[in-house]
């Protein structure tokens, strides 16, 4: 065996075929690299190959679909943001902490994933177990992603590529399925009635009589129609008036969104010789949003060189750059004014989003352009599409990383590693808010003017030493330090009242509103060995040991130790196999590990805090957290068993199952309200303090097939399936008391993401009144408070403050993979990815504020097309005792006074999450070579491909990835993107 | 022998390299920047000052988890004194609003509504704990500790007496006391803990500031000059009559009363008129606004200020007067001035829809467009006439109300400004009150006539009824005199009294949806049940409720 180094060997770069995965690959592991077939846990690669295919900004979008275990969500929506990335399930009960672990070369990497780019990337290692992650100790409990940029190609020459992409990119997912304005008026006049009746007791005529007089004065604030406000409907509700020609803006999101566009050149070059390689490449990309006014822009360049002086030294220097400028809104997301989604999306169809004459057609200004609608009351002094021109919210962020090591070689199979990884970034960020309309209109325009600038040092020394005795013994030693410091510095500042028109900076903003800042730190120092043996490649087994300490916990409680140990069996290599035809490879391995996780606890998790503020000018002082000096980390133990090999020569196979366990969980335990709470915390009402608690589990099945169905010289196919079967369960929780979080509850038995919510029985068909089960204990409240029915001997509840909350259901999925496929015919490629969910339930918020009714402010909002079989008068034969008088399935009435009851938060809101997306398609042709020899050009390959063709699923315009733990949002939605690109390789 | 050196060698420089390479011994220990450990908060009196400026800053600062509006003392005094009350109205909005106009959450322990006030006190509760707790031993003179501990005990006693409006029944019907009280926290506890009695509680908050008078008078120090979001005595003594009235104790109530208020005269007509946004002299206790502080959309002055936010751009006003309240009250009255009211525009008619909308009641909004628009004008004269100097004009938005306010300002946008919790009036008007029930009609009639002729407020103003007709003056100049400051839904719990809100069809200006009665025996005793978010997690608790 020859020494390990730390850096990137070239001989990564083995082309292989299309997802074929064969033992001779050489993979990328903690703290080194290792043939596949030596390895004892589980690892999946993606390389080069598979990331090229897809049209991905951040090269961790590439993971989705490509290896069993792995979950990706919020797919790629907004220009510059990346997904997030879920391994093998939910080990931590805090938000934020279950994010894996990125490791790029060697280093682990804080940046923002969108600034690396894909093409520089020439795989990506995915560790899942402990026994692979363990050497990232500290914190591995949620995977490890291991990328590995690309080095100069083992060529004797040096080689050039250019590539090009252009895109389309527009929204993935549609809307909701909502209301026309003929539709939505009658609904509304409906809503009134049942109103009247049920607020003022008014008899059906006289509520429906109230409705056609009052609707649009107090309810709407908008007549669109060729009539007077009171002589719209008939006695029933039934629109007489037509709609005034010249609205034809009515959909606001025809106001905001657009086909965005995607441009993506890049040019790389590498060489490399015996004692030497390079790789350098810049890039530039620029992605419009399918929303006006967001886009992203980056510049990145590279440049990895390793060289090789003499046989005892090896060093090389890896420099990385990138500017970014990203245009976003910070408010797309939840309920806000200048959310453009909300916006959109709850906007009834009435409110135009210009003005109009009252025949209907436009006004126009001086220049005969259509004015936008800033007045009207019902748009609260707001038009978001007029905003979304005018305001701007722009980051510019700067990141220079540089990366040096040097390798000795000694005697002895020993050699010594220094390495050391400097990443500087700074973020420069800006807001503006219009002086006309908006957040900013009040003071004549505000600019917030914030930055952070970061700092990241690693370094690492390393000793390996390899040695072999009698051809078959192979001893592998590693042991090491690495010391870890994550710096910001942030300062932000308000000004507001602007003097002169299109200056966006502080000096033209004349009155300052606040200026502050702080610094943070966090740090990690790790110990770390590890001993591998193998006996005549036939048997391995491996150990390691991570002793971690981090700024995080308290003095006493800081330092956790972490190990693994693993095998695996080549039985190919046995002699009983060896003469087996059918069998190619074969090969079971198992492992067990424990790793940690601090990032459950903030950076001073341990500290009891007070806030430093002012009031009235002077310092104010307030109580912001309480002590924890006994928290310590969370443990997370793995145990990994499988096999793997390739039958008949056409079949890999990949079976393993796993057990994971996180341990001595790191949770925020609310404590009750009289204990006092911290105001300037928006996620949790209570005060909390952090506690090691409770256990939970991960396991399941992991099952990766593919098969080469056809394989012959010209035509090539290969198709591939892999699923997960996850189970999450919360084992453990202290004395086995629930923990309630909003709608969901950490309960012994039941998954962590479980909903624990009122339950919606049906509504009655009598009243059309929703029912929802009954809490005994509250019954006499209920009855106090008129929200108490007894049907059929029953009792119900009509308010779900008096109702009781059940198990609804998990937003976890049973079953979660991909399909693919690859078609080969001589230099044409057609290659197909699908992904799915099995499984699980979605809180589908914006449906149920699209079926909620209100017309407070004298406006009203978008309704669902359900609504037009809302409940409307009892059923003819119905009675009191009827047995069928509950309509488990129905909707209630519409009624602006008791709709928060009517459609209150229950699980009649729950809805599958199960989806099938079309991830890929893409097409590609390579020019036969000889055309292009006497070009002097190596190679020359046109492809296009589409990125989310299409998501089926259980309601059209539910997005399904947008959160791990079932809630919803109306935001981006994943991007469709259609490409065409252009490779050429001198 | 040979192998032995290798390994020698190979293990002498693994351990090496460990030694070599390992940081320095405090490499691992970080601290924030933008908050102090707790130790140092409380460690020095110097520094305990500052934690009780916190305390004051929860008054007026944004609770983040609540959203919009709810920046301690302001959504109080908007949600839980405003809506529910009878004489004030923002009818545009009403619709939205009446579950909490008409008191239908009382029950709704899962709602936000039903437990900002739980979560917001007990949050000053938890703070002056914490000081309460650390001040012997913190490094100062004995006369600042003193002062420090007495503040402390007075921002506890003034949480739990403004929990007992909410969270527990009247005193009347408590039966002496023994029904359920408050859960009475008064160290850094966290964990489970049962409720005391009523009794117990009073007992308690008398007891603080008992000690806090004694102390304040020990330390022989005051607040800064100007610093009327701190306590000191004064506000000891209000908070104290507050609490006993509250507990029908009439005369401690008056005896408080009369302390409370020295050295805090009635402010005139000039200072009435000055647009309640920044102190006058007989502000006992307030919260602090400054454009360097600014609060944004989440301050009281933004919806509630004539000149606010809304008021300027939108269509909602910023509250009205019961129109039947305001019409009781004589037209030469300086208070009755800083609303737009039928008097002040002869010659319309307002209840027919000819110059006024009758949905919400919006001046000008009429079927008779001449008519109406001459109507707008003079409202608009009137209250550009009224306009306070210096400051942004009232209703820019051009919607004015019937029973519209010109009381609150703002001197700042959007809403910027002081926020009155504490004023001699009140004191005043305690004194009245318990002198009326002590049959102390006379002095009681006194008390109206200090606070109306004296003033300068109504010069004249003369006082001789008695019995019934005296309470309902009593009540009505009370009403009138505080309206928008967060009294009017206590007063009515306490008064034992109907909330009556009529509609523009029968002579009132609620809006439709909030026209009803609610009795005063209904609507859970005018009491709110104990949040989910404390009974969840305070395992003492069976369940929630009285």
């Amino acid at each position: 065996m020859q020494s390990q180094e730390v850096s990137i060997k070239p001989t990564i770069n083995i082309v292989l075929k299309p997802d074929t995965e064969t033992l001779d690959e050489v993979v990328v592991i903690a703290y080194g690299t290792a043939k596949k077939e030596s390895l004892t846990g589980s690892i999946s690669v993606v390389d080069n190959k598979k990331i090229e295919k897809r049209i991905t900004t951040s090269v961790t979008g590439a993971l989705e679909g490509a290896a069993p275990g792995v979950q990706v969500n919020n797919t790629y929506g907004e220009p510059g943001k990346a997904p997030s990335i879920r391994i093998r399930g939910f080990g931590t009960l805090v938000s934020g902490a279950s994010e894996p672990l990125y490791v790029v070369d060697g280093v682990p990497f804080d940046g923002n994933m969108a600034e690396l780019n894909s093409n520089d990337i020439a795989s990506m290692s995915i560790l899942k177990d402990a026994a692979s992650a363990a050497l990232y100790g500290n914190r591995a409990a949620n995977g490890v992603v291991l990328i590995t940029t690309k080095s100069g190609h083992a060529t004797n020459k040096p080689s050039i590529t250019l590539q090009m992409n252009q895109g389309i990119y527009n929204r993935g997912i549609p809307e909701y399925d909502r209301l026309d304005a003929d539709r939505w008026m009658e609904a509304s006049w409906m809503a009134k009635k049942y109103a009247m009746m049920s607020n003022k007791g008014m008899s059906a005529t006289e509520a429906g009589q109230y409705a056609t007089e009052h609707l649009i004065t107090e309810s709407i604030g908008r007549n669109i129609y060729n009539a007077a406000d009171n002589q719209l409907f008939d006695a029933n509700g039934k629109l007489t008036a037509s709609r005034l020609s010249g609205y034809d803006d009515l959909d606001w999101a025809d106001a905001i969104e657009r086909n965005g566009h995607r441009q993506d050149y890049n040019l790389s070059a590498s060489t490399s010789g015996e004692k030497y390689s390079i790789y350098s490449s810049i890039g530039y990309l620029k992605e419009k949003g399918y929303v006006k006014a967001t886009d992203y822009e980056r510049y990145s360049g590279r440049i990895n060189s390793t060289f090789t002086p003499n046989k005892w030294f090896k060093g090389g220097v890896n420099l990385t750059g990138s500017w970014t400028k990203r245009n976003y809104n910070d408010n797309a997301t939840g309920s806000y004014y200048s959310n453009p989604f909300y916006i959109t999306r709850y906007m009834a169809p009435v409110y135009p989003v210009y003005m109009h004459n009252a025949d209907g057609s436009y006004q126009l200004d001086e220049n005969g352009e259509k004015i936008y609608d800033t007045t009207s009351p019902y748009l609260g002094n707001r038009n978001i599409a007029y905003e979304m021109l005018f305001n701007k919210e722009e980051s510019i962020r700067n990141v220079l990383g540089g990366q040096a090591f040097a390798t000795i070689t000694l005697p002895l199979g020993l050699s010594v590693t220094v390495k050391g990884d400097l990443n500087n970034s700074t973020s420069n960020n800006k807001k503006y808010d219009n002086p006309k309309i908006g957040d900013g209109a009040t003071n004549g325009g505000r600019l917030t003017s914030y930055a952070y600038q970061y700092r990241t040092v690693t370094l690492q020394q390393i000793l390996n030493w390899n040695y072999q005795f009698k051809e078959i013994h192979n001893i592998e030693a590693m042991i090491a330090h690495e010391s870890y410091s994550w710096e910001r510095k942030y300062t932000s500042g308000m000004n507001t009242g602007m003097a002169v028109d299109g200056n966006l900076t502080m000096g033209n903003f004349l009155t300052n509103s606040y200026f502050n800042g702080s610094d943070d730190e966090d740090k990690t120092e790790s110990y770390l060995a590890r001993v591998k043996y193998n006996y005549d490649n036939r048997y391995f087994i491996e150990g390691s040991f991570r002793r971690d300490g981090s700024s995080r916990f308290h003095k006493d409680n800081r330092w956790g130790n972490f190990y693994s140990v693993g095998a695996s069996w080549n039985m190919k290599n046995e002699a009983f196999l060896e003469d087996v035809e059918w069998v190619d490879h074969l090969k079971m391995r198992a492992s067990y590990g424990e790793v940690g996780n601090n990032m459950g606890v903030s950076y001073y998790g341990h500290m009891a805090l007070y806030t430093i503020d002012k009031n009235g000018g002077n310092p104010a002082l307030l109580k912001k957290s309480l002590a924890a000096p006994d928290i310590k980390w969370e443990t997370t133990q793995t145990v990994d068993v499988a096999v793997e090999g390739r039958l008949f020569n056409k079949l890999n196979f990949q079976i393993g199952y796993f057990d994971k366990r996180s341990k001595d969980l790191l949770f925020e335990v609310r404590l009750p309200l009289s204990a006092g709470s911290y105001p300037w915390q928006d996620k949790v009402m209570n005060l909390t303090q952090y506690k090691n608690i409770g256990t939970v589990s991960n396991r399941g099945w992991e099952i990766s097939l593919n098969a080469d169905a056809i394989d012959s010289k010209d035509w090539k196919w290969n198709i591939g399936v892999d699923a997960t079967f996850l189970k999450n369960e919360i084992v453990k929780l202290p004395d086995g008391k629930d923990i309630l979080h909003g709608m969901q509850n950490y309960s012994e038995g039941h998954s962590i993401y479980e909903f624990y919510t009122y339950h919606f029985e049906g509504v009655d068909q009598l009243t059309g009144t929703s029912l929802y089960t009954l809490d005994p204990e509250q019954k006499v409240k209920a009855e106090e408070a008129g929200a108490l029915v007894n049907i059929n001997g029953q009792d119900y509840a009509t308010a779900t403050s008096y109702a009781q909350r059940k198990w609804a259901g998990s937003a976890l999925p049973t079953v979660y993979g991909s399909i693919s496929s690859a078609l080969s015919w001589k230099n044409w490629n057609l290659n197909m990815l699908f992904t799915y969910s099995l499984g699980g339930k979605t809180y589908d918020g914006s449906y149920s504020s699209l079926m909620g009714v209100s017309e407070s402010g004298a406006a009203g909002s978008a309704y669902h097309k359900d609504i037009l079989n809302s409940w409307n008068g009892a059923p003819a034969g119905m009675t009191e005792t009827s047995p069928n008088r509950i309509d488990p399935n129905g909707i209630p009435r519409i009624d602006y006074y008791k709709s928060s009851d009517l459609n209150a938060t229950s699980d009649r809101w729950l809805v599958s999450s199960s989806y099938l997306v079309f991830k890929n398609l893409s097409l590609s042709y390579e020019l036969p070579k000889k055309w292009m020899k006497n070009l002097g050009i190596e190679g020359l390959m046109l492809n296009a491909g589409v990125e989310n063709l299409f998501t089926l699923t259980a309601r059209k315009g539910l997005n399904p990835q947008y959160s791990f733990n079932g809630g919803s949002d109306d935001t981006y939605v994943t991007a469709r993107v259609y490409n065409f690109g252009l490779t050429v390789k001198f | 022998m040979k192998k032995y050196i290798q390994k020698l060698f190979v293990g002498s420089l693994m351990a090496g390299t460990l030694l070599v390479s390992s940081c320095a011994s405090d490499y691992l220990d970080t601290a924030p920047t933008d908050s102090t450990g707790s130790a140092d908060a409380i460690g020095t009196t110097d520094n305990a000052i500052k934690a009780l400026n916190g305390i004051a800053k929860l008054m007026s600062t944004q609770h983040y988890y609540f959203g919009q509006g709810f920046a301690g003392e302001n959504n109080i005094i908007a949600h839980y004194e405003n809506y529910p009350s009878e004489n004030y109205l923002y009818n545009l909005y009403a619709s939205g609003w009446s579950p909490i106009h008409n008191q239908e959450f009382h029950t709704r322990t899962n709602s936000i509504y039903d437990a900002y006030a739980w979560y917001y006190y007990y949050s000053i509760v938890g703070n002056a704990n914490t000081i309460l707790a650390n001040i012997d031993n913190a490094e100062g003179t004995e006369s600042e500790k003193q002062f420090i501990k007495a503040s402390a005990l007075t921002f506890r006693a003034y949480a739990f007496e403004k929990l007992v409006h909410y969270y527990c029944w009247r005193w009347q019907d408590s039966n002496n006391g023994a029904s359920q009280g408050l859960i009475l926290r008064l160290d850094e506890s966290t964990n489970g803990m049962p409720y005391s009695t009523l009794a117990e509680t009073y007992t308690q908050i008398y007891k603080d500031l008992d000690e806090a008078i004694s102390l304040y008078g020990e330390s022989g120090m005051n607040r800064k000059e100007g610093d009327v979001w701190m306590p000191n005595v004064n506000v000891a003594h209000a908070i104290y009559a507050r609490a006993a009235l509250t507990k029908q104790d009439y005369a401690k109530a008056l005896s408080e009363a009369k302390l409370a208020r020295e050295g805090y005269p009635l402010m005139n007509n000039t200072e009435y008129y000055a647009g309640f946004c920044n102190p006058t002299g007989e502000w006992i206790m307030g919260s602090f606004g400054g454009s360097q502080e600014n609060n944004w959309y989440w301050s009281y002055g933004v919806q509630f200020a004539c000149n606010g936010y809304y008021a300027s751009t939108q269509q909602t006003g910023a509250g009205a007067i019961g129109r039947e309240l305001i019409n009781r009250i004589p037209n030469n009255d300086a208070r009755k001035a800083l609303f737009l009211t039928e008097d002040k525009f002869p010659g319309y008619n307002f209840n027919d829809g000819s110059v006024m909308d009758l949905t919400y009641g919006i001046l000008g909004m009429g079927e008779k467009e001449k008519e109406a628009d001459a109507l707008w004008d003079e409202a608009a004269a009137y209250c550009k006439k009224m306009a306070v100097s210096g400051l942004t004009a009232p209703y820019e938005a051009g919607y004015m109300y019937l029973g519209g306010q010109l009381k609150f300002y703002v001197f700042d946008t959007p809403g910027v400004g002081y926020l009155p919790f504490i004023r001699s009036s009140e004191m005043v008007l305690i004194e009245a009150e318990a002198n009326y029930f002590l049959n102390n009609e006379a002095a009681a009639q006194a008390a109206l006539v200090e606070l109306n002729a004296t003033s300068g407020r109504n010069a004249e103003y003369t006082c001789t009824k008695t019995g019934d007709a005296l309470w309902n003056e009593i009540m009505d100049y009370r009403e009138l005199e505080l309206w928008g400051e967060g009294f009017a839904w206590s007063d009515y719990k306490r008064w034992n009294r109907d909330v009556i809100r009529n509609g523009f069809d029968k002579g009132g200006n609620a809006h439709i949806s909030i026209a009803t009665t609610i009795p005063a025996s209904g609507a859970n005793k005018w009491t709110w049940d104990v949040p989910l978010n404390e009974t969840d997690y305070n395992d003492e608790l069976k369940v929630s409720g009285n």
